[in-house]
């Protein structure tokens, strides 16, 4: 199923234009990967369980792929808590450090930024923009069940068009 | 994520997506919008964005038009500037553009041609007339997998991607006024606040060179970004002197109109500004 995908997005890549046809359809192209959301894995009730921005498997991590060199803007819109049943809430918390970027992809070598204000950066000279968010869920003693839910959102713009 | 009560461990549902992140890589979103700057001219009307899911999940996307602009704040950093109900003396061309189709779900692979066709006000002056293309994607929610009565939860993650447009009437220029440069050293950077000021009826869309010389002529390190002017800008640029050592120097700045990420067709030639400032970076 996967391989189908994978084929199909390969084949869909292959019928877009190349470098040349993007620049005559206006400019090239801009696209944002999340390749792993953040994850605060196992919860205790009552014990904050914070992921490291640099926690391979647990942080969350997005790519952007866009002209070499550009500069651009990102903004994580960052829920305050997750949602569960009849508005009860598991609050996450973002601090200055839970935010990191690197243009080689190195997650332990990422330059820190505070994911709640913006990042403004180039991308790499191959066009490329990776980004690792940590964080902490705080679940009360006594958290009722149900399912919890928050969306991250993660706006990107070139900042020179 | 799981939640259990306390003296239970909570097994959270995404360890799955990890489990499956160890055997190869999860996309789980990812979507490509191109180009990154639009043109359309009064001629033809139309315009197209392509919209791609590069990754291996179903994705939700939306288009939407709004007006806006690269601005600046007063840090002097510089942000797209969204206004939902621009007055009358603003460009906007986001009322008189529509997207079709405005929502779309790709599958994976799938490419998603969006048209644009304006219907502009009659007697609309020659010009240029500014938006911005939103398109907002939503992936498929995170796996979330409850063998019991147990709480859990997950994080869903939508991406929006902001990209410019712009429909131009008739007789366009454009050009720039640099109203502002002052270079100073901030710690171990170079910081330098940079105002300018769009000329004629069209968005300046160039190139800044800051190139740092030395008392010998030679110079030592320089800098280049992509810049738009729209409405006034004051930025504020910090770059690093790593390499650079004590001393003074002098601060030229070049502000062309030299783009390699656009079509040349759609470049508006101007005047190059130049400007140089000292600074002493002891």
């Amino acid at each position: 199923m996967r391989a189908a995908a994978l084929l199909a997005a390969g084949i869909a890549a292959a019928c877009l234009p190349g470098a040349t046809g993007w620049a005559q359809q206006g400019g090239r192209p801009l696209s944002a990967v999340s390749r792993q959301m953040l994850d605060f894995g196992t919860l205790f009730s009552g014990t904050p369980t914070r992921v490291s921005r640099f926690d391979a498997l647990r942080a969350g991590q997005f790519e952007l792929r866009g002209f070499k060199n550009s500069e651009v803007r990102v903004d994580l819109g960052l829920p305050p808590a997750l949602t569960g049943p009849k508005g009860a809430k598991v609050p996450l918390q973002f601090t200055a450090g839970d935010g990191g970027y690197a243009r080689d992809g190195v997650i332990g070598t990422a330059a820190p930024f505070d994911p709640r204000s913006a990042l403004v950066t180039t991308l790499s000279a191959n066009g490329r923009l990776y980004l690792f968010l940590g964080g902490t869920a705080s679940p009360a003693a006594r958290q009722p069940a149900g399912t919890y839910a928050g969306t991250v959102t993660v706006t990107i713009a070139y900042t020179g068009t | 994520m799981r939640l259990m009560p306390r003296s239970r461990r909570l097994t959270v549902s995404i360890a799955l997506a990890a489990a499956a992140l160890a055997i190869q890589p999860v996309l789980l979103e990812a979507i490509l919008v191109a180009p990154h700057a639009v043109f359309m001219d009064h001629r033809s009307r139309t315009g197209q964005v392509f919209l791609v899911n590069t990754g291996d999940t179903p994705e939700e996307v939306s288009i939407d038009l709004k007006y806006g602009y690269p601005a600046t704040d007063s840090t002097g950093t510089v942000f797209i500037k969204l206004i939902d109900q621009p007055d009358s003396t603003e460009p906007s061309a986001a009322a008189w553009i529509k997207a079709y189709p405005r929502r779309a779900v790709l599958a994976p692979g799938q490419r998603q041609v969006v048209r644009l066709l304006a219907t502009p006000p009659a007697g609309l002056p020659d010009g240029e007339y500014w938006s911005r293309i939103i398109a907002t994607s939503r992936g498929s929610k995170v796996a979330v997998v409850g063998g019991d009565s147990t709480v859990s939860a997950g994080l869903t993650l939508e991406l929006r991607t902001i990209i410019s447009l712009s429909y131009r009437k008739g007789a366009v220029h454009t050009g720039v006024s640099v109203t502002d440069l002052r270079a100073n050293r901030h710690a171990d950077s170079l910081e330098i606040w940079f105002g300018a000021e769009r000329q004629g009826n069209a968005a300046f869309l160039g190139t800044l060179v800051y190139e740092l010389v030395g008392e010998d002529g030679k110079p030592r390190d320089q800098w280049e970004t992509p810049v738009a002017v729209y409405h006034p800008l004051s930025r504020r640029y910090v770059f690093p002197l790593d390499s650079v050592p004590d001393g003074r120097y002098t601060l030229r700045m070049r502000l062309t109109t030299a783009r390699n990420d656009l079509d040349q067709r759609n470049i508006l030639p101007a005047e190059p500004v130049t400007r140089s400032v000292d600074v002493e970076t002891r």
